[in-house]
């Protein structure tokens, strides 16, 4: 059957589900909550980046009239373990021995109100004892650096696959390796031609509007009650249970709407202060940081990669070894998954017969880094589509052909032991190439303006990702979904909410999305990795069609029908030209008060020590880019007159909001690109507020901007679908890299490609 | 290893003050008189959209004084020879004045500065008082030689706009008005293109006059013989010019090639 | 002089009387005292415009102006926005039907921006709205969708006029 011909819902640029409370102003946030007797809390941070904690005298904070509690690590007892992490522990909850960052977390107090809170902080005294600062990759991996951490941390590796390993703290100030490789270096011996090139990435904040939150509460003295702005709530409970060392039942983690995140709202972060000064105070705490303060709790990863590419003068890629260094801040966050990604993704959707590479977690004393929309993959696009146009140029071949003779073919595995590709690679390079006018550009250049393309690229849907959905109906026929996956803007609900009506043959008006709560909702990994429709998706469809089946079954049997005769239409059974209700007939058998049909799904990649990662990847995410710039070569400014991107949806359930990921995330991409990052004098953040840190605005857009959303329908999802989301940063600081060099000759191989940077490239090659 | 006190913590960002005293007066005489006589100076209140950040940064407000109450201080007129400015006027209110037409490229530049929302509460009299570097309007008023007219119970005080960077003792006066000559010919253009890394005011009208501001620095003024070669004009600008985002060898060869094009333009006016 | 001002104020036409802190915000009272949390704070210092409301018809920042400013004046947040019978406002309705947000925290800012423009310019210019949306900040969607939800909305409104 395909289905593809006749579907009602999916595919239609409807309004959202959440359309009418988010433009009403209605929808609820975690920072909207108020509970009875809510106290507030804030927290004192280090003005140092590395000290030891002397000591620390909270008791004039204490005594302030409206104070209820005050955290440091002097109420820290044996009944919690007070680091967290993902696989290493070793963010403390408030600081123990040291503080590693300027904004570490050193106390923290609840009070009646956000500004009594602020005044008790004053009142605190803390003496530190400076050791010496560690402020860069360089200076970390340094002969004679200081340690940030003199014992190791407990952590795990986990297991993985063919070709890829792991270590915890291979050297000093390291916290993880991630290394893969497939082929012999032999190989290398054969190739016409070896290009190393080193690559610098900078950093930026995730600047999600909605700061971190959460509101925490104790019922019954031994039952945490949290709402939070938080991306993986079953990874947070899990870890909120060993932290507080309660049982996972009596631990329940609340969603609301979240304000963005962008990858920085997994895992602890607000959470274990408000829970634990919910516990010292008998109160619910509600813990709202300032954007100003998001800065200090997590960033994407700045990052150094290094590329040695062997290759044949015909152009075809041989191999590939990389060593690619991750600034992961102060903590470990989210650093050795994003290690593995990166380390993963370095060789880009091309075919070679050698990889090797190495992706190190170094720890800085600076804000810690995390999970950023791309997961390493925006550092490795940066550096391998960089590098393919570098290589094209010096092979006097065209990077558009060079690419194309070396892309993997759809249905090719990426490497060894991995799925096929899922998207006809050359056919998106295509799109984006004659959107932008490529060919004609390259033979009739213009002065100061150049073309260029990108190919970003990463496995999507996670590792080892399970998702679990559960769909009933009640007796009139309206639908209640229950999945865990976070609605933070993606529009994750309503395409969730959109399969089940198609499946069950609804308009999208009947299903309502669930509020999540860990202690009914079904078990979800986490929202992230684009994962909402491509992994989720399934367990959705799956349980929608288990569903269905029985309710086909149900009224097969009360009609003395065969279920393959029935459908289901609007909640009436039709049969030939007749349409039947099903109200009556559930009543007329299950009794007035009624019944609700339920039906679970799940979905999981399964495990495969062929595949590198344990699982081979879900979908692979894809985002085509094609730039055409202009550069004034007396300042350095580049302006972009027309920008391309292209992800390929595989089945988009609905392409306005296909649209607006493709966009939102291109945007990401210009301004890091162009000017957005983390400015660090030394360890000291010199722009961490709205007005100092410049995001892209209305005006910031390019002249022309095209977004194009391919629906290629080979995606594992519902009908076809792939994920989106994060694809479309992937290639645009590389495509208007490449069109810098189209037009000047000049290869810029350090972001952003700001005025002061390009002027002195220009300069230097003059 | 040096111990070190509380002042190595970093306080959270304020985002609710205790309550403070409020003082609502109706005629810059009686505001003036409040920063004078009040044992503590309250803190001035306009536009608010830089009293908020300050606060955040941890400025501590034990009085405020609002000086939306207050008649006047708005509008500007060409009046003696000078273009004068009510220190109240709004950003929005001036771009489009009829009066700020006496020099040309002004109301353009005032209407560029920010954005909407901001131009219609943002004071002129604000954006200098907040003593940001990244705020622009005393990049222009550096270019056009104005005067910032103070009073105070001592009387009127008369500033150039860059004293504004060093002059001390400004907390109990209230800026009531900017004045700029109007010397013949004068004219403004700003080039905003480099925004956030480097912005350009240059101001002809007998001697050319040309300021930069950065993110970080405090603007420098280059002034001369409008016949010298752009590279010349900014011989002057100080060696230690450079911030973490700059060069002054950026600026200093970026500003000659954008006042190039300033002259250009403002040789077509 | 005591920690705390009588104001009288509307509220999206309701009169409301007041006794509020001296330091409490705009965005404080409206929140807070009002219960309107469809105003959102965000950056907590005037740049991103989530806060934005209309003060007397002027888009302003509520996180930074006080609460004592209203004394007198008029207050329209985006919960006034729909008509007596929840019928949307043309700005919520178009940005309702083009997706022109994503995780909604900016959107109250956007629509309320977006009503005080067209309530002065009903027919804006491409350049004009780009102009606008140029004050407030939007981390999701790369602005088109609202950009061309500001162009629908002027449409809708026109169209409305004219019948």
């Amino acid at each position: 059957m395909n289905e593809s011909t006749r579907l009602d819902v999916v595919g239609r640029p409807a309004r959202r589900k959440d359309a009418g409370e988010k433009v009403r102003g209605k929808a609820g946030y975690t920072t909207d909550i108020s509970l009875p007797g809510m106290l507030h809390a804030k927290v004192l941070r280090s003005a140092i980046a590395h000290a030891r904690l002397a000591g620390i005298d909270a008791s004039a904070a204490r005594e302030l009239p409206g104070v209820h509690a005050v955290l440091t690590r002097d109420e820290i007892g044996d009944d919690i373990a007070p680091t967290y992490g993902y696989f290493i522990k070793d963010q403390p909850i408030v600081a123990l021995d040291k503080v590693r960052y300027e904004g570490d977390t050193v106390a923290a107090v609840a009070a009646e109100t956000e500004a009594i809170a602020d005044a008790a902080l004053r009142l605190i005294e803390v003496e530190y004892e400076e050791l010496p600062p560690v402020a860069s990759i360089e200076d970390a991996l340094s002969d004679g650096a200081a340690e940030l951490f003199e014992e190791a941390p407990m952590g795990i590796v986990p297991a993985y696959g063919a070709g890829a390993s792991a270590e915890l703290r291979p050297r000093s100030n390291v916290c993880y390796r991630f290394n893969y490789e497939t082929g012999s270096p032999d190989v290398f011996e054969t190739c016409d031609h070896v290009f190393e090139d080193t690559f610098h990435f900078s950093r930026m904040q995730h600047f999600h509007l909605e700061p971190f939150a959460a509101v925490a509460q104790w019922l019954d003295g031994d039952r945490i009650q949290v709402s939070t702005s938080c991306q993986n709530p079953f990874a947070l409970r899990k870890e909120l249970g060993r932290v507080f060392k309660l049982p996972e039942n009596n631990i329940s983690v609340r969603v609301p709407f979240v304000g963005g995140g962008f990858g920085s709202k997994n895992n602890c972060k607000a959470e274990p202060i408000a829970i634990l000064l919910a516990r010292m105070t008998g109160r619910p705490v509600r813990f709202a940081l300032t954007h100003d303060e998001n800065f200090l709790t997590n960033t994407q990863h700045a990052a150094i990669l290094k590329l040695k590419t062997g290759v044949m003068k015909d152009g075809t890629l041989v191999a590939r070894d990389s060593e690619i260094f991750l600034d992961s801040g102060a903590y470990s966050d989210a650093s050795p998954l994003v290690a593995e990604k990166a380390g993963y993704r370095i060789p880009g959707p091309y075919r070679y017969r050698h990889i090797r590479t190495s992706c190190y977690c170094v720890m800085t004393n600076t804000a810690p880094a995390g999970p950023f929309r791309g997961f390493g993959g925006t550092q490795t696009s940066w550096a391998c589509e960089s590098q393919m146009d570098m290589i094209a140029g010096r092979l006097g071949i065209d990077p558009l052909e060079f690419r194309m003779k070396n892309l993997i073919d759809l249905g090719e595995p990426f490497v060894p032991g991995e799925s096929g590709m899922d998207s006809d690679l050359r056919e998106g390079l295509e799109l984006v190439a004659r959107e932008i006018g490529y060919r004609e550009r390259k033979r009739n250049p213009l002065p100061n303006r150049g073309v260029g393309l990108a190919l970003g690229f990463k496995d999507g849907g996670g590792v080892n990702k399970p998702a679990q959905a559960r769909v009933k109906v009640s007796t009139f026929g309206d639908i209640f979904l229950h999945c865990g996956t976070v609605e933070i803007g993606q529009g994750a609900h309503s395409a969730l909410a959109a399969v089940v009506a198609e499946i069950l043959g609804a308009p999208a008006g009947r299903v309502r999305y669930m509020p999540i709560n860990t202690d009914h909702t079904p078990f979800d990994q986490g929202t992230n990795a684009s994962s909402a429709i491509s992994v989720m998706g399934q367990a959705v469809e799956r349980a929608a069609r288990s569903l269905r089946a029985q309710v086909l079954d149900f009224a097969a049997d009360r009609l003395g029908a065969e279920p393959q005769d029935l459908d289901l239409e609007d909640w009436h059974i039709r049969k030939g030209n007749e349409a039947l209700p099903l109200a009556p007939m559930i009543m007329g058998y299950f009794g007035g008060t009624g019944w609700e049909f339920t039906a679970d799904g799940f979905h999981k990649a399964e495990t495969d020590h062929a595949a590198p990662l344990e699982t081979q990847c879900v979908f692979w995410e894809l985002g085509w880019g094609a730039a055409d710039i202009e550069v004034d070569p007396d300042t350095g400014l580049i302006t972009v007159h027309k920008l391309v991107v292209s992800g390929d949806a595989g089945q988009a359930i609905n392409p306005l909001v296909c649209r607006g990921q493709d966009e939102g995330a291109a945007v990401m991409g210009l301004g890091q690109a162009l000017f957005e990052e983390m400015v660090y004098d030394g360890t000291r953040l010199m722009n961490g507020d709205a007005l100092a840190y410049r995001v892209p605005m209305a005006q910031d857009l390019p002249q022309e901007f095209v977004s194009i959303t391919q629906e290629q329908g080979h995606g594992p999802g519902p009908f076809g679908a792939k994920g989106m989301g994060e694809g479309g940063m992937l290639p645009v600081a590389p495509a208007i890299a490449n069109a810098l060099f189209d037009a000047t000759g000049v290869r810029v191989a350090a972001l952003p490609l700001s005025p002061p940077r390009v002027k002195a490239a220009l300069e230097k090659n003059s | 290893m040096s111990p070190l006190d509380q002042s190595a913590s970093m306080l959270p960002p304020v985002r609710q003050l205790p309550p403070f005293r409020l003082f609502r007066p109706t005629t810059p005489a009686e505001a003036v008189e409040i920063l004078g006589s009040e044992e503590t100076p309250p803190v001035c209140y306009a536009g608010g959209t830089d009293l908020c950040l300050s606060v955040h940064e941890g400025r501590s407000v034990p009085s405020l004084l609002t000086l939306n109450t207050l008649d006047g201080l708005r509008g500007a007129e060409v009046r003696n020879g000078t273009l004068a400015i009510g220190a109240l006027a709004t950003l929005d209110e001036l771009s489009t004045h009829d009066q700020v037409t006496a020099i040309p490229g002004l109301a353009g530049a005032l209407g560029a500065i920010a954005n909407v929302r901001i131009r219609f509460r943002a004071t002129i009299g604000g954006n200098v008082m907040a003593r940001r570097t990244a705020y622009e309007v005393p990049i222009l008023l550096a270019a056009l030689d104005a005067r910032l007219i103070f009073e105070s119970s001592a009387g009127r005080r008369e500033l150039t706009a860059a004293d504004i960077w060093t002059a001390g003792d400004l907390d109990r006066s209230l800026l009531t008005e900017i004045e700029i000559p109007l010397t013949d010919g004068l004219a403004l253009d700003y080039d905003r293109t480099l925004r956030p890394w480097m912005t350009q005011a240059a101001a002809t009208g007998g001697i050319e006059r040309v300021a930069v501001g950065t993110r970080f620095l405090r603007p420098a003024l280059l002034s001369g013989d409008p016949g010298d070669a752009a590279e010349a004009r900014f011989s002057g600008l100080p060696v230690d010019f450079n911030d973490v985002l700059l060069t002054r060898d950026y600026v200093a060869g970026t500003g000659a090639a954008l006042l190039k094009r300033q002259r250009a333009r403002l040789a077509k006016e | 002089m005591s920690d705390t001002v009588s104001i009288t104020c509307t509220v999206n036409g309701e009169p409301v009387a007041a006794e509020v802190p001296t330091s409490a915000t705009l965005a404080d009272f409206i929140r807070e005292a009002r219960g309107l949390t469809g105003t959102k704070i965000a950056c907590g210092h005037a740049v991103c415009g989530a806060c934005t409301v209309h003060l007397d018809s002027i888009p302003v920042s509520s996180c930074s102006a006080y609460a004592f400013e209203a004394d007198g004046a008029e207050i329209r947040t985006v919960e006034g926005l729909e008509d007596a019978d929840g019928e949307l406002d043309p700005v919520q309705a178009a940005f309702a039907d083009l997706s022109a947000f994503q995780c909604g925290y900016c959107t109250s800012g956007m629509i309320m921006l977006t009503r005080a423009l067209l309530d002065r310019d009903p027919n804006p210019s491409g350049e004009t709205i780009r102009k606008w949306l140029s004050s407030n900040i939007c981390r999701c969607t790369g602005y088109e969708l609202i950009a061309e939800a500001v162009a629908k909305a002027a449409e809708a409104a026109n169209a409305e006029t004219k019948r």
